[in-house]
């Protein structure tokens, strides 16, 4: 049944989708255009059409990805919430499936969506970069030669570039499992549980952050103030691998919690108006 | 005739503590049709709801063929909420592919003949659909299933008496005699002829489940009349 309730998933959810991402990847080949058709080394910020140009593009294209992650999230958290917890939970929580099986399914088209979109917003700015760098791949190479700056062990760079991406999944599997987990906890609320949703899902990330922050700095290593501070800078490679490696446990930890408080809810305390 | 649902000390209450359903006790036989009457805020939908597993009970159980409510459960009852559980975005065809995909016993063609008898284009967007015609498409895809239990909370509510006359010759003609149907519905008169058995809900607790027939026999009116006479404000 898993299947049958992921391709209905997809299906609900592909049109919407499609758009927002396709509306990226339309924008990043009229970037490329843009900037293919100039030559960039003699730009010019302070004539007022092109900087005027130059400056709207960008706006509409940082807005473009923000609406698209920010935007896609707040569908699916919405998407969850109709589904289960409104009329259509009338249908849904009467099919022959298991409460496992409709927090998987949800939650795997909306991962899925989520590396398409990361894919598209990757493609896309690496095809303006190249249309203005006029080489392959230039922000990957950017990337790698940040890295080498903090003379890190060759080796040991392929295990943080898999611990990293391991964090990254993991952080987008936490972001949509904090959101079913507020949506089924404001549930409980008498009336206005949708404010008492947004209410929940303030309240559990401010506790996920305590703990975690408890936990950094009980473990008290100073490389941890990459998570607070956003500085890569004056840190070892044991420190920066110890850090990523115990950012990993704890985003996957909080997973697991949310997942099993969600699917407690949806089991025991199912309460459709 | 075995027992498909049985309700054990069954007490469901709200946020205010006040039992809605109190200790009940009540056993359904599959072959029969059965009318649960009582009057607003009696506990039906209570009922039902927990019967589907989209309650839980604050203490006692439910029992589908000697299970708590589970997926397998959900298999054999067909359910049509008093509400559109519909997605608006969706069309008819959708619908019952959707339907198709997870129902084993849904007959595609039988809702399909349904709804060219009431004249509902498949393409429709359910958005599209006036509320009684959607109530119509609810009641197709219930009915076109061969469930052992169809449980129907106010089937007949919202539409016209022609349709109303549809619809209950749609749920004499195409339940299997194995099967039960327990109806839910204020417009006992409608549906008095069909009914095999009669179950009163007052306060959260049964107050008469007995054959329709032994009311007309027993009091020498109809079930309708008696339901007025008990439940006289």
């Amino acid at each position: 049944m898993l299947g049958k309730l992921f391709k209905h998933e997809w299906k609900d959810s592909f049109l919407f989708m499609i758009i927002m991402n396709g509306s990226i990847l339309l924008l990043s080949i009229l970037g490329a255009v843009f900037f293919g058709s100039m030559d960039v080394s003699e730009f010019d910020f302070e004539r007022p059409f092109q900087g005027l140009m130059y400056g709207t593009y960008v706006l509409v294209y940082v807005v473009g990805i923000f609406v698209l992650f920010i935007g896609s999230t707040i569908y699916f958290y919405v998407r969850f919430f109709r589904n289960m917890y409104t009329d259509q939970g009338y249908l849904m929580h009467t099919l022959p499936v298991t409460e496992h099986e409709l927090i998987l399914s949800k939650l795997s088209v909306a991962m899925i969506w989520k590396i398409i979109s990361t894919i598209v917003v990757t493609f896309g700015l690496e095809v303006i970069a190249y249309s203005i760098a006029k080489e392959s791949f230039p922000t990957l190479r950017e990337i790698k030669r940040a890295i080498q700056r903090f003379d890190i062990e060759p080796g040991r760079i392929t295990l943080i570039i898999i611990l990293s991406l391991l964090f990254s999944l993991g952080y987008a599997l936490y972001t949509y499992l904090l959101g079913y987990d507020s949506v089924s906890v404001g549930q409980f609320a008498v009336k206005n549980k949708v404010i008492a949703s947004v209410g929940a899902f303030i309240g559990i990330r401010m506790i996920l952050r305590f703990i975690r922050n408890l936990i950094m700095i009980t473990i008290g290593s100073t490389t941890f103030s990459r998570f607070f501070f956003l500085s890569v800078s004056r840190i070892d490679d044991k420190g920066f691998l110890l850090a990523v490696a115990i950012s990993d446990i704890l985003v996957y930890i909080a997973c697991a919690a949310l997942y099993l408080i969600t699917h407690m809810i949806m089991k025991n305390r199912l309460n459709l108006e | 005739m075995g027992v498909l649902v049985e309700c054990r000390n069954l007490t469901k209450c709200y946020q205010n503590n006040r039992p809605v359903i109190d200790n009940l006790n009540l056993t359904i036989e599959s072959g029969h049709i059965i009318g649960l009457l009582g009057p607003n805020g009696s506990g039906k939908t209570t009922i039902i709801k927990m019967i589907n597993g989209l309650l839980r009970p604050t203490s006692g159980e439910v029992l589908i063929e000697g299970q708590t409510p589970n997926p397998s459960t959900k298999a054999i009852i067909s359910y049509l909420p008093e509400r559109t559980y519909l997605e608006a975005q969706k069309t008819v065809a959708d619908i019952i592919d959707f339907f198709t995909d997870f129902y084993s016993d849904f007959r595609p063609e039988r809702a399909k003949e349904m709804l060219s008898a009431l004249k509902i284009d498949e393409k429709a967007l359910l958005k599209t659909l006036s509320k009684g015609t959607k109530e119509k498409v609810q009641l197709i895809l219930v009915m076109s299933r061969d469930a052992k239990l169809y449980i129907l909370d106010e089937p007949i509510a919202g539409v016209d008496p022609a349709t109303r006359d549809y619809i209950i010759r749609t749920i004499i003609n195409n339940y299997d005699k194995e099967a039960s149907v327990l109806i839910c519905t204020h417009l006992i008169s409608d549906i008095e002829e069909v009914l095999d058995d009669v179950i009163f809900l007052k306060d959260g607790q049964v107050t008469l489940h007995c054959p329709a027939a032994e009311i007309r026999e027993k009091y020498g009116v109809t079930v309708d009349k008696h339901f007025r006479e008990v439940f006289a404000c």
